[in-house]
């Protein structure tokens, strides 16, 4: 890779998190391997139980004790393994240089405190400050997320707020002491479209102010278009292909990540028959023994319900899959690509 | 108006439902959340009919009408003519089996302790006298025909992935022999992968029986995937009506624009796209005077903070609630 260490501000490296099951021990995310680089916003997608969400509170060390453990890999956070940190420098990096926005602000929120103490707990944690100068922290973070007159909303309790509004204060929260890295989990999903338009312009524009990294994790290729640079998409608990994101939408090379992009209605341009992809993704507990989209492929051969595919390694594109190479030059999605040349 | 589709099967005229606010402690004045304020629209046989807005906007408690789970304040819903508020026995029969709903969430909307089969079985066991063998036999006629194996009868909905419970929820309403189906957000809840199956199931089982529906939502790629004509709601009331093409070709009412600009195509944008739409809906509560949309239009001229624009007919296919509607036409490009 071309990349410079210096470049790099988080290197995952073949992350694997096991949860404890009625039918035993199941691999949530085996192999997990990504970077983000400074300034740049990645986006993870997938659909529901793909381990996105595992993936990211793995990196913040949140999996649940009980039920779950990282069971190996390496999170290098600034060239530092997150998984060697004992548990009080742990706390120092949630929250403080490694923030997150979860997508249900009406649970992430604590309803029986007021959103001013909500934010300013976060700031007084991280920069020890008190009184009026934390006072005027917590108006400037409430600011910084554009909500209007922070000062006459202290004092309000979540439940007052809008939807829109109390995600900004779960914003406010994450982004209190300027992290250099934001985990966003589906951060704009219970919001309605103008509101969430809002929100994704809110974000780009911190981002421009503080060039931080942000790891956006959604299941909308929209939001993923509109907001990363590049992309990783998983599946069964792999990431199956990653690529800057005009490269995955004009040349998506995993069979998956086509049927992705072909399987959505448009909102704009002719209206083109659904493809869909038939099936359903596999049971983490029986695991086919080749690659793990084969059942529901309609590229499959022998070698892919055998073998587990290679990842090949192209300096745009990683890509898991064994007829990748074969595949390159196929156009496809030639409804996506028609709609993107009109207009 | 005379359709070219089919006859009216639904018209709804002047609907209003109200939801009173009780008094506070402090004695704040009882007040009233509008959350459908005087809605008139009409569902042609064999049809789909879109409604699409933002939380609050009153799309799923018309939906509710419709399904005579709530009673409207005032206002009139037709069913092929007949007032259904005075529908009872028989006749009330006959509306439930016409009329069946789809709803958003199919681990809520399905009871976790009952088996497929006295699921979808209901409708058809409380509104016509069968013996178990016919039950049985129309179940799983309908069971196969929206894709679930043979089996599934005898399992219950945690047995099952969200795709399929939701293609449960689809069997139940078509066992009666219904001719309108209300669909409140049916894929919502479903991945992407699966939302094109169930999109396209509700396609095929259209075509095959000739089914009306009334399709409520946010997704406005799906809206017009399946929909023939759209009405788009805002505050408790329609701000536009048209065929879906022109809708989405060039939408005439300042908000129908806003809220097709906020959808996010599914591929990088070649320039920066507008500015969103500033401020959030309004409480139903206090709409705002005049146009309910005026603190949000970018176009807002005085008239609109004082008088309230009707819903009035611009061309045969489409009918909008703007002052200025006609001169704001932006293309979608």
């Amino acid at each position: 890779m071309s990349v410079t260490d210096t470049d790099v501000l988080l290197d995952v490296q073949q992350l694997q998190a096991s949860f404890l099951t009625a039918g035993g021990c199941v691999n949530a995310i085996d192999g997990v391997t990504f970077t983000v680089r400074r300034g740049e916003t990645l986006g993870l997608v997938g659909e529901s139980g793909s381990g996105k969400t595992i993936t990211c509170l793995s990196l913040l060390r949140l999996l649940p004790k009980a039920s779950a453990a990282i069971t190996g890999g390496r999170i290098l956070f600034e060239g530092e393994d997150l998984l060697q940190k004992s548990d009080a420098e742990m706390r120092a990096v949630r929250g403080g240089k490694i923030s997150m926005i979860l997508q249900d602000s009406l649970t992430s929120l604590n309803p029986a405190f007021t959103v001013g103490a909500q934010v300013a707990e976060a700031i007084s944690l991280h920069q020890g400050i008190r009184g009026a100068k934390l006072r005027e922290q917590v108006v400037h973070a409430l600011r910084r997320v554009r909500i209007p007159d922070p000062e006459t909303h202290l004092d309000d309790y979540p439940h007052a707020l809008s939807g829109g509004m109390r995600q900004r204060v779960a914003g406010a929260i994450a982004l209190a002491c300027n992290p250099s890295l934001l985990i966003a989990d589906e951060p704009t999903t219970a919001l309605d479209v103008t509101v969430q338009a809002q929100y994704l312009q809110l974000l780009k524009d911190v981002q421009r102010e503080s060039a931080m990294s942000m790891l956006f994790v959604t299941h909308d290729l929209g939001v993923v278009a509109r907001m990363c640079d590049r992309v990783a998409v998983m599946y069964a608990g792999r990431i199956v292909e990653s690529a800057p994101t005009r490269e995955i939408f004009a040349h998506p090379r995993h069979p998956y990540t086509r049927a992705l992009l072909d399987c959505l209605p448009a909102v704009d341009g002719p209206v083109h028959e659904l493809t869909s992809i038939e099936g359903q993704p596999p049971d983490l507990a029986h695991l086919p023994a080749g690659c793990r989209f084969a059942p529901r492929c309609p590229l499959a051969v022998e070698a892919c319900r055998a073998y587990p595919p290679e990842t090949l390694v192209t300096p745009q594109h990683r890509v898991s899959c064994w007829r990748a190479s074969e595949l390159t030059r196929t156009p496809s999605m030639v409804t996506v690509d028609s709609v993107g040349a009109s207009q | 108006m005379s359709g070219a589709m089919g006859d009216a099967l639904i018209e709804a005229s002047q609907l209003r439902k109200h939801f009173p606010v009780h008094k506070t402690l402090l004695g704040g004045s009882a007040t009233a959340i509008r959350a459908v304020d005087g809605v008139n629209f009409v569902v042609r046989a064999g049809e789909t009919f879109g409604l699409v807005g933002e939380s609050g906007c009153g799309k799923s408690t018309t939906s509710r009408l419709l399904l005579r789970l709530e009673h409207p304040t005032s206002g009139v819903i037709r069913f092929e003519g007949n007032d259904i508020a005075t529908l009872s026995g028989e006749a009330l029969r006959a509306y439930r089996r016409a009329l069946q709903a789809v709803f958003q969430d199919p681990t809520t909307s399905l009871s976790p302790r009952m088996r497929v089969m006295e699921i979808v079985g209901e409708p058809i066991i409380a509104n016509e006298n069968l013996s178990r063998g016919d039950v049985r036999a129309r179940v799983l006629s309908v069971l196969t025909e929206v894709g679930l194996p043979a089996d599934a009868g005898s399992r219950y909905p945690h047995e099952f992935s969200g795709g399929q419970r939701q293609r449960i929820a689809i069997a139940r309403a078509l066992v009666s022999g219904s001719r309108c189906i209300i669909l409140d957000e049916p894929v919502s809840a479903l991945d992407i992968s699966i939302r094109a199956q169930i999109l396209k199931l509700l396609k095929t089982l259209q075509e095959r029986h000739g089914l009306t529906y009334v399709l409520i939502s946010h997704d406005l790629a799906a809206v017009r995937y399946l929909s023939t004509r759209i009405g788009v709601m805002y505050l408790g009331k329609l701000v536009e009506i048209a065929d879906t093409e022109s809708l989405y070709a060039a939408a005439m009412h300042p908000y129908t624009q806003a809220l097709l600009a906020a959808v996010l195509p599914p591929r990088p944008a070649e320039h920066e796209p507008a500015p969103p739409l500033a401020g959030e809906v309004p409480s139903a509560r206090r709409p705002p005077p005049g146009c309910a949309f005026h603190p949000r239009c970018p176009y807002a001229q005085p008239i609109c903070s004082t008088d309230e624009p009707p819903l009035r007919n611009i061309t045969p296919q489409r009918s909008v609630a703007c002052h200025f509607a006609g001169a704001l036409v932006r293309s979608s490009a």
